[in-house]
């Protein structure tokens, strides 16, 4: 059985991509193959292929059909891997969570309850969520989830929709244990506006990290939506 | 111009009384302290005389003192003060409860002193510099605020909420938001906080997230904390970034910094050289008492910073938000 992976093209650093791509079905030869086409393009819809698995971005779960996989943007970073590997170190992480996006005005706000659903599955079952954000008219859209995850852990997590360029914040304020990661500041080439290498993920994460999409990741995702577009709870 | 400085309880006083110091117009007259240990050492280090009496110090011949005794003494020091008819400096957070300040903001206006709190975060050049692209336009209308205010333990009467008020989230949130109603001339309406006690096993709050709301739909979030550790590269920050319609501008009071590594348990510093603050703090106030002039941090700016500091304590009790 092959796959199909739905994703942003901009986001795929193929250097890190081991799997042999291709660009349609068609020309999918083999089955050990990856189909990766661009999720802003491709209805999911449209694939119902019974010979290949099918990987989608959270935040069109809703055109899906049954038996998907479905994978978090903010799961696929490796230096959100890498963050995760430290924080679950300690047994019961204690701390201060910041997240800080900038994205898009025309990005999906089903992102944030992706984060949202990613984080829970780090830092513990969400106690208490309250949403605020600006009029959604004016840009930037801005977005603050204030989540306590009840655990010994509470978080900010932001959201500026605007026409500035992506960028990803993060700091943990921890027992002993302080990570901060800007993905402004990770210029892997000496040029000012070079971090798309900060951004990017491979086919081979989106395939390792999918989640075989059921009914409870389903709930908790929609419950998670529920609560970032209808305010506090 | 005549100063005396009652308390060196606040650590702040040092640089307070380094800033006197270094005044050409400005002589420190006295230090009251009723720690004598440590008020006859201050006394000693900055060649004046100490005090152990109140009264016999404010008796003195001074325009004005400068109050950095812990947080539950500001308004017995300040209402003294104000009747002994002394221009006031006093270390921020204004009191411990918006009673006690109303009462203290009062009594200096009955007695016609000035009260100025000590906000030095507003002298960081950096503040400053964009204080005035925001009234210059340059950032369009203010949508958001995004603050942190994070530090080490301080420890001793700052951790026993009788004499501090609270903890990390009453010492690190009232700079802050004084910050943010200086750029935004508005007031807040609305906070939601959770308030918890996290890296150091202490009996008073050391975390802290707030989200608030402007009386104009301005949103914001502040961490406060003292989550700090002593081999952080830097004591801590105080960090502000601005969104606005025409772009977002990030300010940052302690950027100004040189990396210094060295072999040991604290291999990386930062090595601040910005402009001093607490300089710039005390010079403006000496130049507020010369002029005659209203305080540029009025006692009322100290009670609005107050109330939403407190507001996060009961928001977080209660687990929803406040109204003010």
């Amino acid at each position: 059985m092959g796959n199909i992976v739905l994703a942003r093209l901009d986001k795929i650093d193929y250097q890190s991509t081991l799997r042999t791509i291709v660009d349609s079905v068609e020309r999918q030869t083999e089955q050990n193959e990856t189909v990766l086409l661009s999720s802003s393009e491709i209805k999911p819809a449209t694939l119902s292929n019974e010979n290949n698995s099918l990987f989608i971005p959270s935040t069109i779960l809703d055109q899906a059909l049954e038996g998907v996989n479905v994978y978090f943007d903010l799961e696929n970073y490796p230096f959100f891997r890498k963050i995760t590997e430290v924080i679950e170190r300690e047994n019961k992480p204690k701390g201060v969570f910041r997240l800080r996006r900038i994205i898009n005005m025309d990005e999906s706000k089903e992102l944030i309850a992706g984060d949202l659903y990613v984080l829970s599955s780090l830092l513990g079952e969400t106690q208490n969520i309250q949403v605020k954000h600006t009029n959604h008219t004016v840009a930037p859209y801005h977005v603050i989830v204030t989540v306590n995850f009840g655990s010994g852990t509470m978080a900010h997590m932001e959201y500026t929709f605007s026409y500035q360029d992506e960028r990803i914040e993060l700091e943990w304020s921890g027992i002993k244990t302080i990570l901060e990661f800007d993905s402004e500041t990770m210029h892997t080439l000496g040029q000012k506006g070079n971090n798309a290498l900060a951004l990017a993920y491979s086919v081979d994460s989106i395939i390792a990290t999918a989640h075989r999409v059921d009914q409870r990741l389903v709930n908790r995702l929609n419950n998670f939506s529920m609560l970032v577009n209808g305010g506090a709870h | 111009m005549k100063i005396g400085m009652m308390s060196f309880a606040h650590m702040h006083a040092y640089s307070y009384a380094d800033g006197l110091m270094n005044l050409p117009n400005v002589e420190l007259v006295g230090i009251f302290d009723d720690d004598s240990d440590r008020g006859k050492e201050v006394a000693e280090k900055y060649r004046t005389k100490h005090f152990n009496n109140q009264k016999s110090f404010l008796e003195m011949d001074m325009d004005a003192v400068i109050i950095c005794s812990e947080n539950f003494r500001h308004k017995e020091m300040v209402i003294n003060a104000a009747k002994a008819n002394k221009h006031i400096l006093c270390e921020k957070p204004i009191a411990t409860t918006v009673e006690d300040a109303e009462e203290m903001i009062n009594v200096c206006d009955e007695n016609n002193v000035i009260l100025q709190i000590a906000f030095p975060v507003r002298f960081s050049s950096s503040m400053r510099r964009l204080k005035n692209m925001i009234d210059n336009g340059e950032l369009g209308d203010i949508v958001a605020f995004r603050t942190t205010n994070r530090g080490q333990n301080p420890g001793g009467w700052f951790i026993d909420k009788e004499q501090s008020g609270g903890g990390a989230v009453l010492d690190h949130t009232v700079h802050m938001v004084d910050i943010m109603r200086w750029y935004l001339g508005k007031e807040i309406m609305e906070v939601h906080a959770i308030v918890d006690s996290y890296f150091h096993g202490i009996d008073i709050d050391d975390a802290g997230l707030l989200t608030l709301e402007f009386e104009n739909g301005v949103i914001a979030t502040h961490d406060a904390s003292w989550s700090r550790f002593k081999e952080y590269p830097t004591w801590g920050d105080a960090t502000i970034e601005v969104v606005g319609t025409k772009q977002t501008v990030t300010a940052d009071a302690f950027k100004e910094h040189f990396r210094m590594f060295t072999s040991g348990p604290k291999s990386l510093s930062h090595v601040f050289y910005g402009n001093d603050m607490d300089f710039d703090l005390i010079r403006d106030f000496v130049n507020c008492v010369e002029e005659g002039r209203k305080p540029s941090i009025t006692g009322s700016d100290g009670l609005k910073a107050l109330e939403v500091a407190l507001a996060a304590y009961k928001s977080s009790e209660m687990k929803s938000a406040v109204k003010l």
